[in-house]
């Protein structure tokens, strides 16, 4: 069953057209979601939190209506905002326990996960600090740590690593790898780093003018189209290239002794034919995989 | 087979005083929703009571009850021998003249405390995007809103109330045998109207203006010149129209005229509650104290309500969900 999902979503800012026609399914994991600036996404999540009533189609998450349970779904969910964000003149552990109490859990039980969540996001030394005083990774956490005080099923995530130095971001992105995998929330990462969204998501969606562009797990987006192997040699090997070519493969790249070859599509075994030119060339392969594209490549390709 | 988690012999199950620090699902109990505005009103009150200043506001406002207190005790001790003053009032009204003073002279102290928690109340959320935190909970925008205007509501109705209960359950005890219950049996419920409605009132204009500012302090500064640039004026058209006027001018109107402010309609309002004779200088008569009945009810009514609801919708207006994403 999809976390999220919309069908024929039709979303409208008076007249302009947000999203058209929108069909999507989230599946559950931690799930990408991508598009270039303007593309829906932050109307997407709008109309998923309940913000925003379709003009038509419908919109649900977690098997509640966006339109009309957008309470149930908020209390089911938790919204890690892409904006600098806190309630003023509070001190970690009081702001978190608050925000726990505002999605209905009792005063004791909040103050206790609160601890416990500041804990599990690293500010447990400082959460008694006052907000105001944090630095922005440390506030990147304290956001994180109210959108998982109530244990939601869903997180989502805007843009999780803003302005973060890298070991800031390492941490972030070991966090949400941890919370999707070890914790089983699922999630939802909007984020313009594509090497984010890569190292934490199972799944892709990308969107481009409020529709769906192209969908699927990281790998299978990844996957060049054609038969394109990655060959590592020993050492390079000009012979085995020629002898490759020989075999109707084309040279794409080459890096040292590493070389990108696109194969003939009338080649059944690939790894038979690397092999095969191989011996006759006396090269040594050392490694042979198929290639794989960057999720930037897939997203580039995406949305032009 | 022995519960894992339970000690050894069969005694109950050992509850570790440390929290388990290992993030794992919530699946505890959940508060019903109906009073979740509370959880936003109680932080709002939580935060202003940690104040230093506030309590020297809530010190400024509890001295006028103080001082008719302590008239009320000189008059005991000395009878007729205390000058002419509002405890002289019209038999039966006596403690409500002296409790409708006392507020009069509160008020100002009740704006300054209106003002220092509700200006800042939605306008600090504003500035710190805090309405992206409380609107991605399970809570509506009107629970929000319920929430910061109860927490203004219930600062300035306690400090408008506490000062004159305490006052009033000294002339309970101290002037029973005198009549005090019987004299003026509604005295305690006008004390509960004129403090919520003056706290009601307070609550939504400050929170409406707050509502449109991400900066506490200009909300504030904005209000207060809101509230005292319509004293001012109120009281130019005052002398301006009714100055010159002869000593058998109907003075109604120009009591009116007098309150036609956002101060002034509150107090208007309370004067109708406590429904007392005051007197005060009056134009025409050589500003000589005359005794004055309130404004009309009707035109006060409309005033304050236009105050209260337009500072509720105008808050309404400005919390927009839709800002809780952007980029």
């Amino acid at each position: 069953m999809p976390v999220a999902s919309a069908r024929d979503l039709i979303v409208k800012y008076g007249t302009k057209t947000a999203i058209g026609g929108l069909s999507v399914d989230i599946p559950e994991g931690s799930v990408g979601l991508l598009g270039p600036n303007g593309a829906g996404k932050t109307t997407l999540i709008k109309t998923w939190l309940g913000f925003l009533r379709p003009h038509s189609g419908s919109a649900q998450v977690l098997g509640h209506n966006a339109a009309t349970e957008g309470l149930q779904i908020r209390q089911r969910i938790g919204l890690m905002p892409e904006q600098d964000c806190h309630i003023p003149g509070m001190n970690a552990v009081t702001y978190v326990a608050y925000t726990g109490e505002l999605a209905g859990m009792p005063g004791n039980h909040a103050l206790r996960r609160a601890h416990e969540v500041l804990e599990y996001c690293g500010l447990g030394e400082a959460r008694y600090r006052q907000i105001e005083t944090y630095s922005t990774g440390m506030r990147q956490r304290i956001k994180l740590a109210q959108a998982l005080v109530h244990g939601p099923r869903l997180l989502l995530l805007d843009e999780p690593t803003n302005g973060l130095d890298p070991e800031g971001r390492n941490e972030m992105l070991r966090l949400i790898r941890d919370i999707s995998r070890a914790k089983g929330i699922n999630v939802i990462v909007c984020s313009h780093l594509l090497p984010d969204v890569e190292e934490t998501c199972d799944q892709v969606v990308v969107i481009r003018d409020g529709m769906l562009v192209t969908e699927g797990t990281v790998q299978q987006l990844r996957q060049m189209a054609g038969l394109h192997m990655d060959v590592e040699l020993r050492e390079p090997s000009e012979a085995f290239i020629a002898a490759m070519e020989r075999r109707g493969a084309r040279v794409v790249s080459t890096l040292g002794s590493k070389c990108r070859l696109a194969l003939p599509q009338t080649v059944e075994d690939p790894g038979q034919a690397v092999f095969s030119a191989a011996l006759d060339t006396g090269a040594q392969v050392r490694a042979l995989k198929p290639a794989l594209r960057s999720l930037e490549d897939v997203f580039m390709e995406a949305v032009q | 087979m022995t519960d894992p988690g339970s000690a050894p012999g069969g005694a109950p199950p050992v509850v570790s005083p440390i929290a388990d620090l290992t993030y794992r699902h919530y699946d505890g109990p959940l508060n019903s929703r109906a009073f979740r505005f509370w959880i936003v009103a109680l932080v709002g009150i939580r935060q202003v009571m940690r104040k230093w200043w506030f309590w020297l506001l809530v010190l400024g406002s509890v001295w006028p009850y103080g001082l008719i207190g302590f008239f009320f005790f000189l008059e005991s001790r000395l009878g007729d021998d205390l000058p002419r003053t509002f405890l002289n009032a019209a038999p039966g009204a006596k403690y409500s003249t002296a409790f409708f003073q006392a507020f009069d002279w509160q008020m100002f102290w009740l704006m300054v405390i209106g003002l220092s928690v509700g200006a800042a109340s939605i306008a600090a959320d504003n500035k710190t995007n805090a309405l992206q935190v409380y609107l991605a909970k399970p809570i509506t925008k009107t629970d929000y809103l319920l929430g910061k205007w109860m927490g203004v509501f219930s600062v300035v109705f306690a400090a408008a109330l506490l000062p004159a209960l305490l006052l009033y359950t000294y002339c309970l005890l101290s002037f029973w045998s005198n009549g005090f219950l019987r004299q003026e049996p509604w005295l305690i419920f006008k004390i509960l109207g004129a403090s919520a409605s003056a706290a009601a009132g307070f609550a939504s204009l400050f929170i409406g203006v707050s509502a449109w500012s991400r900066s506490p302090m200009m909300a504030g500064a904005f209000s207060a010149g809101m509230y005292f640039a319509s004293g001012i004026v109120a009281t130019i058209l005052w002398a301006a129209l009714y100055g010159r006027s002869s000593a058998s001018t109907d003075i109604t109107n120009a009591v009116l005229v007098q309150h036609a402010s956002i101060g002034g309609v509150l107090k208007a309002l309370v004067w109708n509650i406590y429904d007392v004779t005051v007197r005060m200088p009056t134009p025409g008569r050589m500003f000589m104290p005359t005794d004055v009945r309130a404004p009309s009810l009707g035109f006060v009514l409309v005033a304050y309500l236009a105050i209260v609801i337009g500072g509720l919708v105008a808050a309404r207006l400005r919390i927009r969900a839709v800002e809780v994403v952007t980029g």
